[in-house]
């Protein structure tokens, strides 16, 4: 079955690109022969994309600056979980493994607690911090050696933690196909190439009746209406409204069934516009 | 009256439960203790002595490193969990398995 939502709506992405290719076919524009001469294919496509596209390739920069950053600052935690997520990679460890691993390291975040609490609580909330930069004055093997171990107690439950997490996250997005560039492309099932027709204006000819030759040859093919539709099928007055042979929705004996019922479903909200089913 | 009686008799047999429960796990680990010369002879010893002494090591390191700190006595229970955790693969299996 094919179902044309709105046949005069397009993507304006598609649209876009449609345009755009004609008029390089046609008469090549300044833009056009500078990403040809310089090889950026994406700088003919208009100052607007280009703004968001920086944009947007900006924020991902200051993103990724702050997590570095933030990284080296806490640079035990990284070590402890960067280490733990390699051997779990590379021995394809589950993530639950290394929860377990967690788990078990925190007897020793528990005795450091019972250790810093005789101090007071206010050291044991400032400890981890000063611990932590005061080998940054003098880097030496020996200070960075001592920084780690100082905070050792907590950093490594910390750490495995973090990176069973991350290691559970990173098999799940694998396992479902939700991350990398394919993920946010849709299933060449759900979604059909662009339309070329679907670009020309809709049609002025009134949308007509479900079932006569006008509608299944502006819609495609159908399936095979029912035998003795109901009279009383509502006509869709809006394209998007498309008569879908439904099931039957009666609880009664078969005898006292009555003929297949139409449904009629609005898929304007459900599927994109443009889409085919 | 019988209420009493029935709540007195439950407590008693929860503390016999109680105190069987204990006794088993005495047992199990007077069992474990006995056993346990039996199964490093019978397991690799070698192994487990060298796992032993890296612990040892370590642990004199840390409180080399960091004497004084709370650090200290949280880092040498660290050891003694992974030591525990990672001797068990270096004994033999008890007899009844």
């Amino acid at each position: 079955m094919t179902v044309q939502t709105r046949p005069g709506n397009v993507q304006p992405a598609e649209a876009g690109r449609a345009d755009i290719g004609d008029a390089a076919a046609e008469v090549p524009s300044w833009r056009s022969v500078l990403s040809r001469l310089i090889g950026c294919p994406w700088l003919r496509r208009g100052r607007s994309w280009l703004i968001g596209r920086l944009l947007r390739e900006r924020s991902r920069l200051a993103a990724g600056l702050l997590m570095a950053v933030a990284a080296v600052a806490a640079w035990p935690l990284t070590v402890v979980a960067g280490l733990a997520y390699a051997v779990a990679w590379r021995r394809g460890w589950p993530a639950a493994r290394l929860g377990r691993l967690a788990g078990w390291a925190l007897p020793m975040a528990v005795v450091w607690i019972a250790a810093e609490s005789a101090r007071g609580w206010r050291a044991m909330t400032l400890d981890p911090v000063r611990d932590g930069a005061s080998g940054w004055p003098h880097l030496t093997a020996m200070t960075v050696a001592r920084t780690f171990l100082l905070v050792a107690p907590v950093t490594i439950p910390t750490g495995l933690a973090m990176a069973a997490l991350v290691w559970a996250w990173r098999i799940h997005t694998l396992t479902t196909g939700t991350y990398g560039q394919q993920a946010v492309q849709p299933s060449p099932v759900t979604a059909s190439p662009p339309n070329p027709t679907a670009a020309l204006p809709p049609s002025p000819v009134a949308p007509a009746v479900p079932g006569t030759p006008t509608a299944l040859a502006a819609r495609g093919p159908v399936l095979p209406a029912p035998a003795d539709p109901a009279p009383t099928d509502p006509a869709p007055t809006d394209p998007a409204r498309v008569v879908l042979p439904g099931p039957r929705l009666s609880c009664e004996p078969e005898s006292a069934m009555p003929e297949p019922v139409l449904a009629v479903s609005d898929l304007a909200g459900v599927v994109g516009p443009g889409v085919r089913l | 009256m019988s209420g009493r009686g029935d709540r007195d008799r439950l407590r008693a047999d929860a503390g016999a439960s109680l105190a069987a429960g204990a006794e088993v796990e005495t047992v199990r680990v007077g069992q474990f203790v006995w056993r346990l010369p039996g199964r490093i002879r019978r397991g690799r010893p070698l192994r487990l002595l060298a796992r032993a002494l890296a612990a040892s090591l370590l642990a004199l390191a840390a409180l080399h490193l960091v004497p004084g700190q709370p650090a200290a006595p949280a880092l040498v229970t660290g050891l003694i969990t992974w030591f525990v955790l990672t001797a068990r693969a270096d004994l033999a299996p008890p007899p009844e398995r």
